[in-house]
């Protein structure tokens, strides 16, 4: 079993199996990036293919010295997205919900959203202080590390993966109120 | 079965990555022509998102809302020791300058240096007839509190001279 970075230098290499492995593995968070951005889900499967596409095409160009996944694959998604969305309001197309569609942020967040995140962060974090050791351990190793499987997480933890996913579940629903009122803006 | 609307946990699971993959093609089967749906894994997807961003920062220091009002009662409490240490060293200051009791100097007199030269050859000059000791209570905020201790320890109040100029009265000057 490769490591993560053994898999990306493959890939970088042009290895074709170990961009099938990485793109099996990553593929899912970069369709839930595109998601969070308010496309449409069909329409973010095929972003996210796109987006991968286009990493092996500079792979094979050249233009791909390292590889950080699945950060590089989600920028590059977010980046077709946002050409998606330019392309259909240029031909007055609307391609979904109209809330969502303008969910979509075009530019850097402005000084207000800044605050606003930063005073939600610091929320979020106070909940996590008052939250069980073992439950932030979990919290750090699925979301400080996005390479991570559930299945990794749980061994590092020393707990089983359900107990992980549940761990997950109930972080997320002592979370959801302070993270939610960014959500509904 | 796809018509069926996904539960607020399925959607959680599907976000998370903690589905089948069954189970995630029905999802997003219904989805795809489910805006209502969509819309709630859109919002999901959001706080997924969220929670990235807030594991990335670092743990910042947390505001105790307490803290403030810690500070104003110690404040309060160090202005207040500091108004006792002044009385008390201005009694103990004018105390030993002069015997009899009406002839102690006010402790806020001014009294400008001046050479040996200058005292022989200049007259004196007139000086105000001496006040009995005592003390100003100039801070409008424990001026009670200062008049009750000048009382109990034998100090006159003396009327402060020097006019404070007063956000308030600015103000009033400016709305008159």
């Amino acid at each position: 079993m490769t490591s993560n970075s053994d898999a990306a230098a493959l890939a970088l290499a042009g290895d074709q199996d170990a961009w099938n492995a990485l793109i099996t593995k990553h593929n899912h968070r970069v369709v839930v990036s595109l998601l969070a951005r308010g496309v449409s889900i069909e329409r973010a499967k095929e972003i996210a293919h796109e987006a991968w596409l286009k990493l092996i095409l500079q792979q094979r160009l050249g233009r791909l010295p390292h590889l950080a996944l699945p950060g590089v694959a989600i920028t590059q998604a977010g980046y077709l997205a946002l050409d998606d969305q330019r392309s259909a309001r240029a031909a007055c197309e609307v391609p979904f919900d109209d809330a969502l569609a303008l969910a979509i942020p075009e530019g850097a967040p402005n000084a207000e959203e800044r605050l606003l995140r930063k005073e939600q962060v610091q929320q979020a974090h106070a909940a996590l202080a008052r939250m069980s050791p073992s439950t932030r351990r979990v919290f750090k190793l699925i979301y400080q590390d996005p390479d991570l499987s559930h299945a990794e997480a749980a061994r590092r933890s020393g707990l089983s993966v359900q107990r992980v996913r549940q761990i997950i579940c109930e972080v997320r629903s002592k979370l959801r109120v302070v993270l939610e009122e960014q959500a509904r803006d | 079965m796809t018509d069926e609307h996904p539960t607020a946990s399925e959607l959680e699971r599907y976000v998370i990555g903690a589905h089948e993959s069954a189970d995630a093609l029905r999802l997003e089967t219904h989805v795809a022509r489910c805006a209502t749906c969509a819309t709630a894994l859109a919002r999901e997807a959001r706080i997924e998102l969220k929670l990235q961003e807030v594991a990335r920062v670092p743990a910042l220091p947390i505001e105790d809302p307490r803290r403030g009002r810690r500070v104003a009662v110690l404040g309060g409490i160090a202005v207040l020791a500091c108004s006792a240490a002044l009385v008390l060293f201005g009694s103990w200051r004018a105390a030993p300058q002069e015997q009899p009791d009406e002839a102690r100097p006010f402790i806020a007199t001014h009294s400008p240096h001046r050479n040996v030269e200058d005292a022989r050859t200049e007259p004196e000059p007139e000086r105000a007839p001496r006040s009995p000791s005592g003390i100003a209570c100039i801070e409008p905020a424990y001026v009670k509190q200062c008049m009750r201790d000048a009382h109990r320890r034998g100090l006159a109040v003396i009327e402060p001279t020097i006019q404070v100029p007063r956000y308030e009265y600015a103000a009033a000057d400016q709305l008159n």
